[in-house]
């Protein structure tokens, strides 16, 4: 379904169209905000204030198709999150030592997970290796371009998501030995 | 990580939709986009309070008897003196000469009287003074019958005015080649009462505790006795000349306009505090500059030293506004995100991954006012620390925001300044303050206000509270 329309009408301000933006979108950007934020009531307060940014700032965006809106929503979800939890990096950063490491992910495993399995995986990681982790892997970016947004370096960046890594592998072993 | 399993975490996450309860979200959005004020109570109960400060300010100034007539307080000051006045009509002039008043607190009146009754009627009348006054027939006119008679009598000062009305019925008084006469019918007793009046006597002008008293003994005198009694300071053989004693009635009403201003909250919070960690990137945004206000207060003084006010004042704050704003836009120039506070975050951007090879900084200043305007019915309690001509107030109140809005920039969730105009509001504010009066004339005092309000200012996405402490200078009248 296209939101073409519904972005024009953004634009001219319309009321109604701000509620078909939420009922449309609320879903998906819930996941990202989840994934950037500490708790259910952040998560939730970053995504009012995405919303009301986006209808803000609608006028300003120039482009025209859904997946560019959605993306450009997607950032101002991110950013608000990472804004909200800015604080949360340093005290994370101060308790890491770089590892450098990598650790081995067991590919049959993670592929007889079920997407909501594998996304509640991520969303209990605790705060520092999930957003490392989600920027990396969900969004990918580099390690530098992590450590720039979080204000940390990028070996720690790096040992946050090897540790990360590490603990969804032992998470994942734990499922399946449960499952056994 | 091998890329496969990057893209399978990729596509649940891109796939994955979070239960949400739209309805609740749509409310807690519209919450944050039109906040309201949930405390209504708190504006209904000053307008309780504001009912009977305008009730009894209306009572007051509708009783309030003109400056001709003198005016009764029914309680008695507890130590008096009393000052007789004798009267001399073939002068035409009141003279007073002042008695001591004994321990007893009454007071011994020597009352020269001119009637135009007969001798034998004064006789009769004199029969039925109820204070025992005695009656000396001094000289007789054949024809006009006229008969200066002296009265002595004790006045218990501490009797009260029968009532304000009838009080007021029979001292009719009014001037008449400086004298204050007043036509006495039937009234057979004496009435007394006090009042604070501000005299002037030898061009002083005082402000002093009298006793009045009026005998209303004889019908057809044409004098009045009025019976001044003074706490202090009365010269116990001093002669006024009540040709330069003006009774002034002043009313419990006082009338105050008010101007002025200062700075306000020197350590306030920038407009847009939506992140503490982002504080220090705003305090440059934003920053204090000026506070206006003009008022208009009805002061009504409950007694000596307690009083409240009502009023309506109008302020204006402005704050100078200097934002130099950076951000990041993507290949369409589309806002990414804010680049205000350090270098750094110019390149740490979720919006600038490696997958985007274009993005634009944009820098863009602005340097304008900000305006908070606010109408504001203040209610207060005053409490009166020093009572002389240089008088001292403290008070202290709230004031609802009849009208609250702001015209001028505020910041955005991404630092950028944003033009914005918020819809007038109902509010609540607190209040206090010092004020000095300096009594310039009967009516007339200057003025000075020193006052500290907590004010809150609405953004759009936050309410702030406001330090504003602020000096006002102005004029009040008593009515």
């Amino acid at each position: 379904m296209s939101h073409t329309g519904l972005i024009q009408r953004l634009r001219n301000g319309e009321e109604p169209a701000f509620r078909e933006l939420v009922l449309s979108f609320s879903s998906r950007l819930m996941t990202v905000a989840k994934i950037y934020t500490d708790s259910a009531a952040d998560a939730e307060d970053v995504l009012q204030d995405a919303f009301i940014v986006v209808f803000q700032k609608v006028t300003s965006f120039r482009g025209d198709n859904d997946l560019a809106f959605f993306g450009w929503m997607k950032r101002i979800t991110i950013n608000l999150a990472i804004s909200k939890n800015r604080k949360t990096y340093k005290r994370v950063e101060q308790s890491l030592q770089a590892s450098g490491i990598d650790h081995p992910f067991d590919e049959q495993l993670i592929a007889k997970l079920s997407k909501d399995e594998i996304m509640n995986l991520v969303y209990n990681l605790p705060s520092g290796y999930r957003q490392v982790f989600a920027l990396f892997v969900l969004e990918g970016y580099s390690h530098k371009e992590i450590a720039e947004q979080l204000g940390i370096t990028s070996s720690t960046s790096r040992s946050q998501l090897v540790r990360a890594k590490k603990l969804l592998q032992t998470q994942i072993n734990h499922l399946f030995k449960m499952a056994i | 990580m091998k890329e496969e399993l990057k893209k399978i975490f990729q596509d649940h996450y891109s796939e994955t939709s979070t239960e949400v309860d739209a309805a609740k979200l749509l409310k807690a959005i519209a919450e944050k986009r039109n906040p309201k004020t949930k405390r209504r109570w708190l504006i209904l109960l000053p307008i309780g309070l504001l009912l009977p400060v305008l009730y009894f300010s209306i009572v007051a100034f509708n009783n309030r008897v003109p400056s001709q007539i003198v005016n009764s307080i029914p309680d008695i000051h507890p130590h008096t003196n009393s000052a007789i006045i004798e009267q001399s009509p073939e002068q035409s002039k009141v003279h007073a000469s002042v008695d001591a008043l004994d321990e007893t607190k009454s007071a011994k009146v020597i009352v020269n009287a001119t009637t135009e009754n007969r001798a034998s009627d004064s006789k009769s009348k004199d029969l039925q003074l109820s204070q025992k006054p005695t009656a000396y027939r001094d000289r007789a006119n054949s024809k006009k019958q006229l008969h200066n008679i002296k009265y002595t009598s004790q006045i218990n000062v501490k009797k009260k005015a029968t009532s304000f009305s009838k009080f007021q019925n029979d001292l009719l008084v009014k001037e008449s080649n400086s004298i204050l006469e007043s036509p006495i019918n039937n009234a057979s007793s004496f009435l007394a009462g006090s009042k604070e009046v501000l005299t002037k006597v030898n061009g002083k002008v005082a402000k002093k505790r009298f006793n009045l008293a009026v005998l209303s003994a004889i019908e057809n005198i044409h004098s009045t006795i009025v019976i001044l009694q003074e706490p202090v300071e009365l010269n116990l053989t001093k002669v006024i000349n009540l040709e330069e004693v003006a009774l002034v009635q002043t009313s419990k009403v006082n009338l105050k306009f008010l101007a002025g201003g200062l700075s306000y909250s020197s350590s306030t919070e920038p407009l847009s505090a939506i992140d503490a960690g982002l504080v220090e990137a705003f305090d440059k945004a934003a920053s204090p500059f000026s506070s206006m206000d003009f008022s208009i207060v009805i002061d009504y003084r409950i007694d000596k030293r307690i009083g409240v006010s009502v009023g309506l004042s109008y302020t204006r704050l402005s704050e100078l506004f200097e934002w130099k704003d950076s951000y990041i836009a993507d290949e369409k120039g589309n806002y990414i995100v804010s680049n205000t506070n350090t270098d750094d975050l110019f390149y740490s951007l979720v919006g600038v991954s490696s997958e985007l090879n274009y993005f634009e900084n944009i820098t863009r200043e602005i340097v304008n006012y900000n305006h908070q305007y606010y109408l504001d019915l203040p209610i207060t309690l005053s409490y009166r620390l020093i009572d002389n001509k240089l008088k001292t107030d403290i008070y202290a109140g709230l004031a609802i925001n009849l009208l609250k809005h702001q015209n001028g920039y505020t910041l955005s969730q991404d630092l950028v300044p944003e033009r914005v105009i918020t819809k007038p509001a109902i509010g609540m504010e607190w209040q206090i303050g010092l004020e000095f009066g300096y009594e310039l004339s009967t009516h007339f005092s200057a003025l000075l206000r020193t006052e500290f309000a907590v004010r809150k200012k609405r953004t759009i996405y936050d309410e702030q509270r406001i330090y504003q402490p602020s000096i006002k200078a102005g004029l009040g009248y008593k009515f």
